[in-house]
């Protein structure tokens, strides 16, 4: 692997990790607040929970995928990086 | 060794406007360039297909023979730092200087170091809570610490004050004494850098105006002045960038012949880069 695809991957990792660690917390502090919840009002009856996050993943990994094409992509051209290299670091990285 | 740049009949069109037409120059040395011209003469186009960014319309711009666009070994050795917006306004100084370290193979991390200390830079504050001034530094020294054989500087000191343009001057000539490599510059305050410029290349209306040895230029063009029918007997034969009257006294502004216009008994005075690039530029209809 050459340093500029080293560069992009290191770039796109420290780009993401800070509205990762957001996304997570968020989803993750409801998870528990669904829980905590649940294990209250439940019970009193037969009840079931479900929590599922197919839906909070896909809109994340849209609004990523989003930014990623608007901001990421310019600033790497910017920086000097191949259309091939980034097309490679991206599919990689995702 | 510095890499020869080639630029054969570069146009670049963005809708009905031509930002460059038909621009065709060569920077064969390793140098100190001044890009000038007025605003919307097409530096910053110029600029970008140098580094590869973008795509010219018609003609091409050839480094040591080959097309920079998409080229791995050519984008490594060019470094654009533009006015503004240059890093992601959510990495930290930290960031960009690592990014920037593998993507120039020339990269000095201890002069980025040293640098990031002479500007006051926090390492771990991000790109967006620096201010104007702080930005364009980090720009300045990602610039200089890439190392990279062709360096390009377009307005890169937005917001900087005084003390800490001359600062970079200062380094920036260091830098170049030490390591010479071509450095494209293109500026507005044309007066404080004009004394660094060794070649200077002046762009208008998408045009090359002109491409000229900054020495050369600086003794060639002259300021005659006298009465208006001595000034104008004197221009008569020459090649007259401009003419002001005023109270009956005359200034032309002429190519070459200083010892003439002495023998001739008119007063002979330099003229300053940003003058002639205004001049020269108001001639070609700006």
């Amino acid at each position: 692997m050459n340093k500029q695809m080293n560069g992009l991957l290191y770039y796109l990792v420290t780009d993401i990790r800070h509205s990762m660690k957001i996304f997570w917390a968020i989803l993750l502090s409801i998870l528990v607040v669904s829980v905590t919840f649940a294990y209250f009002l439940l019970g009193f009856e037969d009840g079931k929970m479900a929590f599922g996050f197919p839906f909070a993943t896909y809109f994340f990994c849209i609004i990523t995928g989003f930014v990623t094409v608007k901001e990421s992509i310019p600033f790497a051209i910017k920086m000097g990086a191949t259309r091939k290299n980034i097309y490679i670091a991206i599919a990689i990285f995702s | 060794m510095g890499m020869i740049i080639e630029v054969k009949d570069l146009s670049k069109r963005y809708g009905n406007k031509l930002a460059l037409d038909s621009v065709t120059f060569s920077l064969e040395e390793p140098r100190i360039y001044g890009l000038l011209g007025r605003n919307g003469a097409g530096k910053t186009t110029f600029m970008e297909i140098l580094a590869g960014q973008i795509l010219a319309t018609e003609g091409e711009i050839l480094i040591d023979g080959e097309p920079p666009f998409d080229n791995v070994k050519l984008t490594e050795s060019i470094c654009l730092i533009k006015e503004g917006q240059n890093f992601k306004r959510e990495l930290t100084i930290k960031n960009v200087l690592k990014i920037s370290s593998y993507f120039y193979p020339t990269w000095d991390d201890d002069l980025a170091q040293s640098l990031v200390e002479e500007y006051n830079l926090n390492i771990k504050a991000k790109v967006k809570t620096l201010s104007k001034g702080m930005e364009s530094a980090l720009g300045i020294i990602v610039g200089l610490a890439s190392k990279a054989p062709i360096t390009i500087f377009d307005e890169p000191y937005i917001g900087l004050d005084a003390a800490a343009r001359k600062k970079f001057y200062e380094i920036l000539l260091r830098e170049y004494e030490e390591n010479p490599r071509t450095i494209i510059f293109s500026t507005h305050l044309i007066d404080e850098v004009s004394l660094m410029f060794e070649e200077v290349i002046i762009l208008q209306g998408g045009k090359l105006a002109l491409q000229e040895d900054a020495e050369v230029l600086r003794n060639k063009a002259c300021a005659v002045s006298g009465t208006v029918e001595a000034v104008e007997k004197f221009i008569l034969d020459k090649e007259v960038i401009t003419t002001k009257q005023l109270a009956g006294m005359m200034t032309a502004y002429v190519f070459g012949h200083m010892e003439e216009a002495r023998i001739a008994g008119l007063s002979v005075e330099g003229v300053p880069i940003q003058d002639l690039m205004i001049y020269l530029t108001e001639k070609e209809g700006a």
